[in-house]
């Protein structure tokens, strides 16, 4: 069974050349992770990274009503319409900010193994040898 | 079976249990995430986030007072255009940390707009925070406020 979560792609993005947002130049690494670790302790939060995430959910939004449609969530790199389904709690075809941050939040669970709320080197080793 | 046989067997046994108990300890990879969007999913997100709106939509306008005050009362017409226009970019497509300056050759002044955080309000809406700088005559004036995007696409300063 496949464990990727979105730090492993993350990481392995940043390991080949960056990854590209829609119409825009590749990111370095040191643009992600300057963005994914704002307060620069060398660890990724989960209110930062939740900060982050909302901030990707307004911008997929693309006629800004406040919830992602499957169309929306499919202009994201890498979108599987199955997790999109599985997220989608109460299967009404969108996913509001609740429910994406309750998926995005188990991601991150999932790769905090020692649950002290923030992934450190040794976490994210882990989730790159997953 | 002899008894050299069974306790060879029985050792055997229990070196291959303990040997499994062994790798379920050392097992440092994460947990399944059943509900999650998934690493792929995750990574593009993030790069949206980091690159901002690739939307093509038109910033709109900007409602409500931006620079009020002392400072508002230096500006002419020309820039506040100009601030508004900044900040209404800033507001619709860039992401929090990076900034939007403006500069009206004319009067000399200049501005810089860095949206901060970003948040939805239990309606729907987006709000973001912003700082807002303005240079006038070399001395520097910073501003912190909110503005809440309206369903006609303008943003209207709330704080």
């Amino acid at each position: 069974m496949r464990r990727f979560t979105w730090l492993f792609m993350t990481i392995a993005l940043i390991s080949a050349h960056g990854i590209v947002a829609h119409g825009q130049q590749p990111l370095t690494r040191k643009q992600i992770m300057e963005s994914a670790d704002k307060n620069r302790d060398g660890k990724i939060g989960r209110i930062e990274f939740l900060e982050r995430m909302r901030e990707a959910f307004f911008f997929v939004d693309v006629n800004k009503d406040g919830v992602l449609t499957i169309a929306e969530y499919q202009r994201i790199q890498g979108a599987d319409p199955r997790q999109f389904a599985r997220a989608d709690r109460n299967s009404d075809g969108k996913l509001s900010m609740d429910e994406f941050l309750k998926a995005i939040t188990e991601d991150f669970d999932a790769a905090d193994t020692n649950d002290d709320g923030v992934l450190d080197d040794a976490e994210v080793k882990a989730w790159i040898a997953h | 079976m002899t008894m050299l046989q069974q306790a060879c067997r029985g050792i055997l046994v229990s070196a291959l249990v303990v040997a499994f108990l062994l790798m379920g300890c050392e097992s440092t990879g994460p947990k399944t995430a059943v509900g999650g969007l998934g690493g792929a999913a995750a990574g593009g997100l993030l790069a949206a986030a980091l690159g901002g709106k690739g939307t093509g939509i038109a910033a709109g306008t900007i409602l409500g007072g931006l620079i009020g005050g002392a400072i508002g009362d230096r500006l002419d017409a020309a820039d506040r255009e100009k601030a508004s226009a900044a900040a209404s970019q800033a507001l619709e497509s860039i992401p929090s940390g990076q900034s939007v300056a403006w500069r009206n050759p004319d009067s000399g002044h200049t501005g810089v707009v860095t949206p901060v955080r970003t948040y939805q309000t239990s309606t729907g809406q987006y709000c973001r925070e912003y700082t807002q700088t303005i240079t006038i005559g070399g001395e520097k004036h910073q501003s912190y406020g909110t503005a809440c995007r309206q369903p006609d696409g303008s943003w209207k300063i709330v704080s």
